[in-house]
Order: C-alpha cells, then sequence, then structure tokens
C-alpha cells in the first residue's frame, strides 16, 4: 500500500482546502498583490507533484496512464500556471475561482489514487510519456482560459449592468482578462495540438489501425480541438472579441471536460490502457 | 491631561474668516515659533487646511489664555478680525479634544465624508510642528496615534470607499475596462465645466493623450492646452472617434451627437478594443442605442451620480463604525495617560517611603550605642524595613491600579497625594 503517497496527496489538498477557506473568509485588499495564502497554494501543489515522482519512481511505471494520477498532475499544472500568471497580475479575484476548483478535483483525484492498476504491457515509450505530459499540459491552459472568459462575462455584465460589487472591485479590468485568454488559448492550441500529433505517432507506432479514427475519445478529442481551432481563426481575423470570444473559450471548456471526464466514464473507448480494463483515460 | 484645541471649520465659520485663518504650509514654522515664544512650557500643532484651521496646544498656561492664541496666530488683535473668530470658533478640552482630532485625522469631520486627503493634512501639520520642536510628552504620542486610528478606521470600515464625485465614478469604470490607463486616448466632445473634471481626474490617473472637440474652437484650444492636448472641430468627430477609448461628452446640442451608424465605424476599424462613452449632457449626447453595441461601455449622467450617491450612502452607513473606533481609541489613549501619570505616582510614593527610610537610619546609626554595631546587623535593619515599607506600600498600590482600571484614578491620585503629602507634578 503506497501510504506515502496517499498521506502527501491528501496534506496537498488540506493546504489546498485551508488556502480556499482563507480566501473566502480574508477580504480581498486592493493594497497587497501576493495573496497571504501563497505559501499554503505552493505548498500543496509541491506535495502532490512530489507523491506523483514518488509513486512513478517507485512503481517504475509511468503512473500517470492511470486517470487518477492523471486528475492529480492537471490539479498541480492548472495551479502553478495560474500562480506563476497571477505573480505578473493582480488576480487576486479569480484565486476564488481557480482553488475551489482545484480543491475538489484533487480530492477526487486522491480518491483511488496510487493504486497501481497494471498498465497494457508494451505500450510504455518516451512518445506515451510525452503524449500525456503534452494533453494534460494543454487541458490546465484550456482550463484557466475559460476561468478568465468566465471571469471576462462576470466583469462585462456588472459594467452593462451597472451593478457594482465585490466581484466588480476584486476581478481585474476587462483588457487583462481579454488578453490573458487570447494568449493562453493560443499556448494551449498549440500545445494541445503537438499532444494530438503525438498521439497519432504512438498509434502509428502500435500499429491500431484504422478502427482508432472512430473511437469516441479521438473524436471528441478532434471537437474540441476544431472549436479551439475556429475560436483562433476568429481571434486572429480579430472578429471575435470580448464577451463574444469568451462565450466560445466556454464552449471549449464543455467539449475539453467532456472529453477528459465524460468520454471515459460514458463510453467504451479504445483509449484504455489499463490492462484490466479501469482507469487511464487522459 | 491639559490639552485644549481651538478652531474654525466649514461649519462653524464663514469663508470670509476661514480665509483670515488660514496659513500657507511654509508661514506654519513661524507662526508656531512665535506661539512657542510666548507660552515656553507648552507644545503646539497647527493644522490648516481650505476646510478647517485648528490649534491643539498642550499646558497649563494656555487653556488660560486661549483668546490670545488668536490674536497671535493672526498677528491681530482679536477684536479688529471681523468677523470675530470668537463667535465662530469652537473649544474642546481633554478627552473631547482628544476625539475630535481622532475624527478629524480619520476624516468623520471632514465636508466629503471618508475622504483621505484630510489624513495626509493632518501628518503633514504633525511633522511640521515636530520639526519646529513645538511638539513634546503628550502632542506626539497623541498625534501618532490619531494617524494609526485613521488608517484602522480606513481599513476597518467601508468609510472611504466607493468614489463620491461624478468624476471619480467615470473613473472607476475606466480602471475596470482598461489595462494601461494612462496610454488610453480620451476625447472630451463639448469643453464644459463638468467634463473638465472629469478629465482631470483622469489626467491625474496618468492619462496623457487628450484630444479637445468644440464647436468653437478657440475654447476647445484653451482647455486642451491646460492638458497638453490637441484641440478639433466639433464636425470631425466621426474621423476621430476610433483614435479614443474614453469618450466624455458634454454639449448643449439639443440632439444626439454621436449616433449607432458612426459608432459602428469607428468600433470596426478599433478592431475589437474596448470604448468607453460618458455622457454628462441633458439631453443626451450619445445615442442610447450606442450602447447595446459590443465592446462599448455607456454611461450617462444619471448613472454616475446614482452610482456616487450610493456610495455616499455607503459611507454614512460606516459612520457609526468608525465613531466607535474613534471613541475607543481616545478612552484607550486617556487611559494610557492616566497609567502613566499614575506609574510617576506609585514612583513617587516609593521615594518618599525611601527618603523617610534613609534619614531615620542615617541618625539611628549615628547614635553613640548603635555606632559600634556590626555591618551584619545593619544590613539586617535594613532589609526589616525594606520588607515594613514593602509591606506598607503594597496595599495602597494595588488599590491604586485598581482605581486605574475602574477609571477612577484621578480620584484615587488626589487622595492618595494628599494621604502621603507628595507634590503634584
Amino acid at each position: 500500500m503506497p501510504t506515502f503517497e496517499l498521506i502527501t496527496t491528501m496534506a496537498g489538498v488540506i493546504c489546498y482546502a485551508a488556502a480556499l477557506a482563507l480566501a473566502v473568509a480574508a477580504p480581498l485588499r486592493r493594497a497587497n498583490r501576493v495573496l497571504p495564502q501563497a505559501g499554503l497554494i505552493l505548498a500543496g501543489s509541491l506535495l502532490i507533484a512530489l507523491a506523483l515522482v514518488v509513486d512513478a519512481v517507485r512503481s517504475g511505471h509511468f503512473s500517470l496512464a492511470d486517470r487518477h494520477q492523471a486528475l492529480l498532475f492537471y490539479v498541480v499544472a492548472v495551479t502553478a500556471v495560474f500562480f506563476f500568471t497571477a505573480r505578473r497580475h493582480d488576480l487576486r479575484g479569480l484565486w476564488l475561482i481557480v482553488l475551489p476548483y482545484v480543491t475538489v478535483l484533487a480530492a477526487f483525484g486522491t480518491w483511488g489514487a496510487f493504486a497501481h492498476r497494471p498498465v497494457q504491457p508494451g505500450i510504455e515509450s518516451p512518445w506515451l510519456i510525452l503524449h500525456v505530459l503534452t494533453a494534460l499540459l494543454g487541458y490546465a491552459l484550456f482550463t484557466l482560459a475559460s476561468v478568465y472568459a468566465a471571469a471576462f462575462l462576470v466583469q462585462d455584465r456588472s459594467l452593462r449592468r451597472k451593478q457594482f460589487g465585490q466581484t466588480f472591485e476584486a476581478l481585474p479590468p476587462l483588457e487583462t482578462l481579454e488578453a490573458l485568454m487570447r494568449r493562453q488559448v493560443g499556448l494551449a492550441f498549440v500545445v494541445f495540438t503537438a499532444a494530438i500529433a503525438l498521439g497519432v505517432v504512438l498509434a502509428h507506432i502500435n500499429g491500431w489501425g484504422r478502427a482508432w479514427l472512430t473511437d469516441p475519445k479521438i473524436l471528441a478529442t478532434a471537437l474540441t480541438w476544431a472549436v479551439y481551432a475556429v475560436l483562433l481563426y476568429l481571434r486572429l481575423g480579430r472578429l471575435y472579441c470580448g464577451r463574444r470570444a469568451a462565450v466560445v473559450t466556454l464552449a471549449g471548456l464543455a467539449c475539453l471536460l467532456f472529453t477528459f471526464v465524460g468520454v471515459p466514464l460514458l463510453t467504451d473507448s479504445m483509449h484504455d490502457f489499463a490492462a484490466s480494463g479501469q482507469g487511464g483515460n487522459t | 491631561m491639559n490639552l485644549v484645541m481651538t478652531g474654525v471649520n466649514f461649519r462653524t465659520a464663514p469663508l470670509a474668516l476661514r480665509e483670515k485663518l488660514s496659513f500657507r504650509k511654509h508661514d506654519i514654522p513661524g507662526v508656531l515659533q512665535r506661539i512657542k515664544w510666548e507660552f515656553q512650557d507648552a507644545e503646539f500643532v497647527l493644522l490648516s487646511t481650505c476646510n478647517r484651521t485648528e490649534l491643539y496646544a498642550a499646558g497649563e498656561l494656555v487653556a488660560a489664555h486661549r483668546p490670545r492664541l488668536w490674536t497671535i496666530l493672526t498677528g491681530h488683535p482679536q477684536e479688529t478680525l471681523n468677523p470675530d473668530p470668537a463667535d465662530h470658533c469652537y473649544v474642546k478640552q481633554d478627552l473631547q479634544a482628544v476625539e475630535h482630532l481622532f475624527a478629524v485625522a480619520a476624516s468623520l469631520d471632514s465636508m466629503v465624508i471618508g475622504e483621505t486627503e484630510i489624513l495626509g493634512q493632518v501628518k503633514q501639520a504633525y511633522f511640521t510642528a515636530a520639526e519646529a520642536a513645538t511638539t513634546g510628552p503628550l502632542l506626539n504620542p497623541l498625534f501618532q496615534q490619531a494617524l494609526t486610528i485613521a488608517k484602522r478606521v480606513h481599513s476597518e470600515t467601508h468609510i472611504g470607499r466607493g468614489r463620491v464625485s461624478v468624476g471619480s465614478v467615470a473613473v472607476e469604470f475606466a480602471e475596470k475596462i482598461f489595462r494601461d490607463l494612462p496610454a488610453k486616448t480620451v476625447m472630451i466632445v463639448g469643453a464644459g465645466e463638468t467634463s473638465e473634471l472629469t478629465l482631470q481626474n483622469l489626467v491625474a490617473r496618468g492619462v496623457r493623450n487628450v484630444l479637445v472637440l468644440n464647436r468653437s474652437l478657440e475654447r476647445g484650444r484653451a482647455l486642451a492646452d491646460r492638458y497638453d492636448g490637441k484641440a478639433i472641430q466639433i464636425d470631425l468627430l466621426d474621423d476621430y472617434l476610433s483614435r479614443a477609448d474614453i469618450v466624455i461628452s458634454s454639449t448643449d446640442a439639443p440632439h444626439p451627437v454621436l449616433r449607432v451608424p458612426s459608432m459602428t465605424r469607428a468600433l470596426a476599424e478599433r478592431r475589437g478594443r474596448p470604448v468607453l462613452l460618458v455622457d454628462l449632457a441633458v439631453p443626451r449626447d450619445i445615442e442610447p442605442a450606442v450602447g447595446e453595441l459590443v465592446n462599448v461601455y455607456l454611461y450617462n449622467i444619471d448613472d454616475l451620480q446614482g452610482l456616487a450617491a450610493e456610495n455616499l450612502k455607503r459611507r454614512r452607513q460606516a459612520v457609526e463604525h468608525a465613531q466607535q473606533i474613534v471613541r475607543d481609541g481616545a478612552a484607550r489613549f486617556d487611559g494610557l495617560l492616566r497609567a502613566q501619570g499614575l506609574g510617576a505616582l506609585i514612583r513617587d510614593l516609593e521615594t518618599s517611603a525611601r527618603q523617610v527610610k534613609d534619614a531615620e537610619l542615617a541618625r539611628a546609626f549615628a547614635r553613640q550605642h548603635l555606632a559600634s554595631l556590626p555591618e551584619e546587623c545593619r544590613e539586617e535593619i535594613r532589609q526589616l524595613l525594606d520588607r515594613t515599607i514593602n509591606q506598607l506600600l503594597a496595599n495602597p498600590k494595588s488599590a491604586l491600579k485598581q482605581a486605574a482600571q475602574n477609571g477612577q484614578a484621578d480620584h484615587f491620585a488626589e487622595i492618595a497625594r494628599k494621604l502621603f503629602n507628595l507634590n503634584d507634578k
């Protein structure tokens, strides 16, 4: 039983939860840019990352192929990228969106993680590692783009309806959110495209053939990619920006969540590499 | 505590009098020196703003010679001043004066409640006096405490939250739309007074690019020159519209000067960059439908005034909480001073007892039959007396401390000084 990994991960989740409790309790002052609970957030991320590394070293396998570990990696990626973005912009209000999200997902990930389900033999390769890492990082970047999009819509609504409450105070200006959203989608698109390309390489190496093309996971991924591709096209042509771009970004998130979480739960995808037939979808 | 404050403010005195009693920053050290020269042992801080002139003085003589203060302050005999300051000034003493200063610094006594300018002015007044060496053991802690209390009021209550003027509310919107306000271009349509006030607020936030569109180019140029801007004929509005990130309009035109087609064209050229429109005119200058366009944020005079009024209401609601903080702070400061006074009293008590002991011992050991007493015995006797004194004084000391906690310090201190025949210091 990998007790160390579980305890470390749980400690990380508790750090996130404590940071969330502090963020809700303490008023978000305008004066200090860095949250007092920044230490907790960083500690939580490091603890979970440590658990993932220890697990991989101990088992000698690339354990991110397991659904739970993949979720934990995704959580750490979201938190870490946001943490470093928040150092350059005043994004304190957005922690109130990010922290509940990562806390809940990390708690879910911990449940049943590190069970060491055997992986299909012969599938592990550097290509797989790269594929999984880029895919998860792409998910994380798209998720954050959606966080900015959601905040943009909230702020836009406040400005239009002339309602100026605490959210209006706590959120950054529209232009900041728009710029972050644009940059994050662009970066995520590059990373995600790389993940898909690596996936194609993997399918080729393993000789999975044509059946692969009609797999639900692949179709869902293609749809997600297409939504973001259209969004990027509209953005680059300056046809869509502001509110409309934010709405499309959120639509992209819906596709993404379906691909990431929905497909493995609802369908019997081939994109499932646990030998026992459980876990594995990333 | 011997603290006295006398002053006039916008509520008690007409402008004509406030003008005569207001002091320029660089004159204040001289005025302070003049008073100090007359009242050597006293402490002074002079607070002079456009809304108030207040003199804080600490010392025994000052309280008795209050009318002299105005004469020294103004350099004229009080009788010759018209209107007479005596009719318009207020005087507060001790705890009341402390409370007043704390309330002033916390901006509870300001014309616009919650403004932060007064805090800087109080700080400046104190620093000026401290530099002129007219502050001392009472005014130093008093003013430091006033600044602390004011900061607490601002951080713990909503008193300073939310902008309360039309111009500053417009800036608040601008700050929530634009990332880099100084890099934005402001267009003034119609060089009026309100639009200039709004412009001032924006310029104060760093905005540098100013376009002024006016029917009379002459008047437009006058305004543009004040802000390093560019004056343009109002007919060219459509040509310049796409350059403006913020448009402030206040013409007296009977019909809208900015309509949907012009704005749509400008938006296409702006390629998705948002634009803030502020319509200060009645009848309105900007067609309401313009506000429905994507990336356009339109506010009219009612929106701005409504929000300013709402913020002001919220500030007023915070006043009660703020006053509580001020009252608590003043009471604590008062208690602190009293405790210091009590400490001095207890020290006096101990000194006096030690003096009696030393005198008696000296006399006793000088006697012949005790002169040969070995040193160990003398030490024994000394310690015996010390213990006796300590036991005798233990009860009065604890009773005094108890009294200080119950707010009866003054009363008990007076009795103690009489009982033990201590001079009041």
